[in-house]
């Protein structure tokens, strides 16, 4: 990484020696802004008002200088300095000799506040109970992310270019992590202290008609922690291994061919690693097992070649072919359970074309033919997918775009759990997989279908609108997801009402819905889905959810004399029901499934004090209010019928708020 | 001094020496007579400005490099008899493009242009670029929102990575601008782009959840849910569409399962996070002689 930084800074210096020297004549412009924050939020746990940001009683402010000299261009930047979701930005180039970004930005991620837990070591990877049970430490589920580095490119005003960039990512908190033993669960405080690290690079050369490019790029993620002790059991748990990816890719593309065709190819080769001690870990059950050291090895190899052409100036067409294999060559350690080791290699092929008819309509159409083979899948060795679409758009009229667009998928799969088992009740837990299929691979028949209206009625005001409609048929499933349905409705509207004065806004309209078939058994009990008793029988599940959002903006300037008003506002609704039906009829169905609303008001105006100073009066109101039967009547000690030890933090309890928050900014502008 | 603190200091002695180096040379000065000017004075001083505008300065280009000749408008002034880029007027998006292509046809980023939705789906480049404003930083979202309407209300879903608080760009697995792969992602599959970030995620493990490690996109919604942790649906629904086995996931979790129920009814597989209770390490577990993720 050291040697990476240097090479980046000899890079940049590299870069500015290649000014000549004489009169100076630099413009400058930019804005520095400072203000204070009053926070007030109610509901105690506002993880969720927090979750990407640092919002608290603080002063804040921020910077933005820009510098040009001729065609040198020097940018600055600072935002919210100071707080949990700074970031800086310096970026300057120099048209076709250089360029080069430097950043640094931190990003919180806050999970869920006051979690509490009868443990000792939170946020290490030792973690005891506490010695009594009613010895609570109360802690937050957060995770802090920064990130810092630089890219520089340098051209030098030839056709060829170097880019080179550097990357740290540090990752700092807790998350919460389930475990389970047979009946007892453990809700555990996961300590996160992850470093990685990134270099890359890219040579190539970028001629009128031909490009070529060469890419690597190395990253190397260290985990602190890549295990936990866990209390009352006090065995091991496993947490993400150290990993060592690198990728080399080449692209070569040549423009202006024959028939006004661009062929271009891509090659790339990756390469991750990992490297587990069973001794290392901590772990000290050897039996079963074929070795106590595992090497991770997963190569992917992808080559691609696609070539468009305008034969016409009416016609369009591309052809294309995508080839990717990923191979795990990793160890397989246990001798007594079958291995979930995985690797697949996927080709695709297909073509599509457009052409322009009469009275600026288009005619789009497409066929692409895709074939998967999975290793150790054997509830979909292979798919094969046959897709086509079809498109009209028309823009004949100046104040209407349109475009209807159809597509079909048929995937057909290589189910090979057909004749698992060998009887329903001995073997039951075998026999059930000859009806489940996996949504992702299985046999399926995808419709979609969507239109897109853009209507600029009046000069002032453009009005965009969309529905679309997609289904999926399992239909070869008996047990799983067997189909699902989406309807998505929007329009967004922009009225430039004055010169000055805009409204903006949109409407947003989802419905989902999914049905599955499931079969209920236990133990000695059939798992023959035509065999049903009142105990082991079939059942199914129907979700319907609904979700709408609207939104309005404002922005008025000069509502009064050196006055500036903006203002925005949303409204986000969330239903969602689960119905149940089974032969005795006794199921319940759920009401509360992640139900909530959210509404968001911003109101801001901004006084001209000067020619370059504004003074800002903000206020920010969100409330958010959610609801889900998984979490009504929380309680930390897990349900009845579990054995001691069992237990719940809290995470992800408690999400709704109510905030309000205040700011008074003044901003200097040069 | 440790040896982070280092980097950083010398990372920012290199921003200054670029400052000392790059900035405080001459330039020539916009000398000719501008004749757009005369009529389009405001666009003109801005354009003066832009990128555009300086490598204009010393690279032989101007107004009509784009618009061309202004002979015919300079005596009848109308957008007709001038190349405008207007939506309501003037030449095709392929003609629009192509203006643009005559000098970007070399610029790397714009290498596989024609490969992507974006070209065949006849976008002009001015619908996302501003050629006469003055450069700053683009709102990425609100850009590719004009069109991908269906994204906004998917983005601000509750569940979302945050591209609406800035920290992620839409470029980020996005190139805009063209790439060989469906959606123009900027990795050769799904997976490798979201292990740039969650590198924690990329193993590879002892015990592999294998629709896991074929594509996230699987069980995960990357722009948004209503679900937590951008999932597709709800667990345990998400699971059982896959998932089961005797005991406890072929179960119907119904409105009994909750917290607020007792006895049998209740269980640990639906209140609180459901699965993930158990479950947590669902993405893979380098546990030796366990491959039910529990451990």
């Amino acid at each position: 990484m050291k040697k990476a930084v240097y090479a980046l800074i000899i890079l940049v210096m590299l870069a500015s020696q290649t000014f000549a020297a004489a009169d100076a004549k630099v413009e400058v412009q930019g804005s520095i802004e400072a203000g204070y924050r009053m926070v007030d939020d109610q509901n105690g746990n506002n993880a969720r008002f927090l979750e990407y940001r640092d919002l608290d009683d603080d002063p804040f402010g921020g910077f933005d200088l820009s510098l040009q000299r001729g065609t040198y261009y020097l940018n600055l930047q600072g935002n919210n300095i100071a707080q949990d979701d700074q970031s800086y930005l310096v970026e300057g180039t120099d048209y076709r000799n250089f360029a080069f970004t430097l950043f640094y930005d931190e990003t919180p991620h806050n999970l869920s506040f006051d979690a509490r837990a009868p443990y000792t070591g939170i946020g290490h990877q030792d973690l005891q109970l506490a010695p009594s049970t009613s010895d609570m430490t109360t802690f937050d589920y957060s995770v802090e992310r920064e990130e810092f580095g630089g890219y520089a490119t340098l051209s030098l005003g030839t056709p060829f270019y170097l880019t080179m960039g550097v990357l740290r990512r540090q990752q700092d908190g807790i998350k919460p992590l389930g475990s389970g033993d047979y009946w007892r669960n453990l809700e555990l405080p996961e300590p996160v202290d992850y470093t990685t690290d990134e270099i890359t690079f890219k040579g190539g050369y970028h001629g009128q008609n031909l490009q070529a490019s060469l890419k690597g790029y190395w990253s190397k993620f260290d985990n602190d922690n890549e295990s936990m002790t866990r209390p009352y059991t006090g065995d091991i748990l496993t947490l993400p291994p150290d990993n060592d990816y690198g990728k080399i890719a080449a692209q070569m593309s040549w423009r202006n061919l024959p028939l006004q065709s661009l062929l271009a190819i891509q090659l790339s080769y990756a390469k991750l690693e990992s490297d587990i001690s069973l001794k290392d870990m901590g772990l000290t059950n050897t039996g079963g097992l074929y070795k106590t050291t595992f090497d991770g090895d997963i190569t992917y190899t992808r080559g691609a070649i696609a070539l468009t052409s305008r034969p016409t100036s009416k016609l369009d067409t591309r052809v294309y072919f995508n080839y990717l294999d990923k191979d795990n060559n990793s160890d397989k350690i246990s001798a007594s359970q079958e291995s979930q080791i995985s690797d697949y290699n996927e080709y695709k092929t297909g073509i599509d074309m457009g052409y322009n008819l009469a009275r600026h309509t288009k005619l789009s159409a497409g066929y692409e033919y895709r074939d998967i083979d999975r290793h150790n899948r054997p509830d979909a060795e292979t798919t094969t997918d046959q897709c086509v679409f079809f498109e009209v758009k028309n823009s004949n009229l100046d104040f209407l775009t349109a475009r209807l667009h159809y597509k079909r998928l048929e995937r057909d799969s290589d189910f090979g759990n057909k004749n698992r088992g060998t009887d329903p009740v001995t073997n039951n837990g075998e026999w059930i997989k000859r009806y489940i299929r996996p949504y992702d691979a299985t046999d399926k028949s995808m419709d979609e279908i969507k239109l897109i209206l853009e209507l600029y009625p009046l000069p002032q005001l453009d009005f965009g609108f969309e529905y679309s409609y997609k289904m999926n048929d399992y239909d070869e499933t008996d047990l799983g997801l067997t189909k699902d349905k989406r309807h998505t409705l929007n329009t967004d509207f922009v009225w430039r009402a004055t010169d000055k004065v805009t409204l903006s806004g949109f409407v947003g309209y989802e419905k989902t819905e999914a049905d599955s078939d499931h079969r209920q058994f236990a133990a000695g009990e059939s798992a023959d889905i035509y065999d049903n008793t009142d105990s082991a029988f079939n059942w199914n599940q129907d979700r319907d959810d609904d979700y709408w959002a609207c939104g309005l903006a404002l922005d008025f300037p000069n509502i009064v004399k050196k006055l500036d008003l903006h203002c925005a506002w949303q409204y986000q609704d969330s239903d969602g029901e689960v119905s149940f039906s089974s032969p005795d009829g006794l199921l319940e169905d759920i009401n509360q499934s992640d139900d909530y609303d959210l509404q968001k008001l911003e109101v801001q105006l901004t006084y001209a004090l000067r020619d370059n100073t504004d003074i800002t009066l903000g206020y920010l109101y969100e409330k958010y209010d959610y609801d889900d039967l998984q979490f009504a009547d929380y309680e930390a000690y897990t349900p009845t019928g579990t054995i001691p030890g069992s237990y719940l933090t809290g995470a992800y309890y408690e999400q709704s708020y109510k905030a309000n928050v205040g700011y008074l900014m003044v901003s200097y502008n040069f | 001094m440790p040896k982070e603190g280092k980097n950083r200091l010398l990372l920012s002695l290199s921003i200054l020496l670029v400052l000392s180096a790059g900035l405080f040379t001459a330039v020539p000065a916009w000398t000719e007579t501008n004749l757009c000017a005369e009529c389009h004075e405001e666009v003109s001083a801005a354009f003066t400005k832009t990128v555009h505008g300086r490598v204009g300065i010393s690279h032989d280009f101007d107004c009509q490099s784009c618009h061309g000749s202004a002979a015919t408008h300079l005596n009848e002034p109308s957008r007709k008899n001038i190349v405008s880029f207007a939506k309501e007027a003037g030449p095709s998006v392929i003609e629009q493009n192509r203006r643009c292509l005559e000098c970007h046809d070399n610029t790397p980023q714009v290498a596989l242009w024609e490969m992507g939705s974006h070209s065949r789906n006849d976008v002009a480049c001015v619908s996302c670029h501003s050629i006469h404003n003055q450069r700053s930083q683009v709102d990425q979202p609100a850009v590719c929102y004009t069109c991908h309407r269906s994204l906004r209300l998917t983005a601000n879903k509750i569940s979302h990575h945050p591209i609406t608080e800035g920290k992620i760009k839409c470029s980020d697995c996005h190139n805009s601008h063209g790439t060989l792969l469906p959606k123009m992602l900027v990795e050769d599959n799904i997976n490798q782009l979201c292990y740039r970030c969650h590198a924690e995620k990329r193993g590879p493990f002892v015990w592999e959840h294998p629709p896991v490690a074929e594509n996230c996109a699987t069980c995960h919604e990357p722009h948004g849910s209503r679900h937590e942790n951008l999932l597709k649906e709800k667990v345990a629904n998400l699971c059982q569409d896959c998932h089961n086995a005797d005991l406890h996931s072929s179960r119907a979790y119904d409105a009994k399962a909750g917290f607020s129920s007792a006895g049998r009814a209740r269980s640990i597989g639906f209140a609180g996070r459901s699965c993930l209770n158990c479950h947590g390490n669902i993405h893979g577990s380098t546990q030796f002689d366990q491959r039910s993720f529990t451990r």
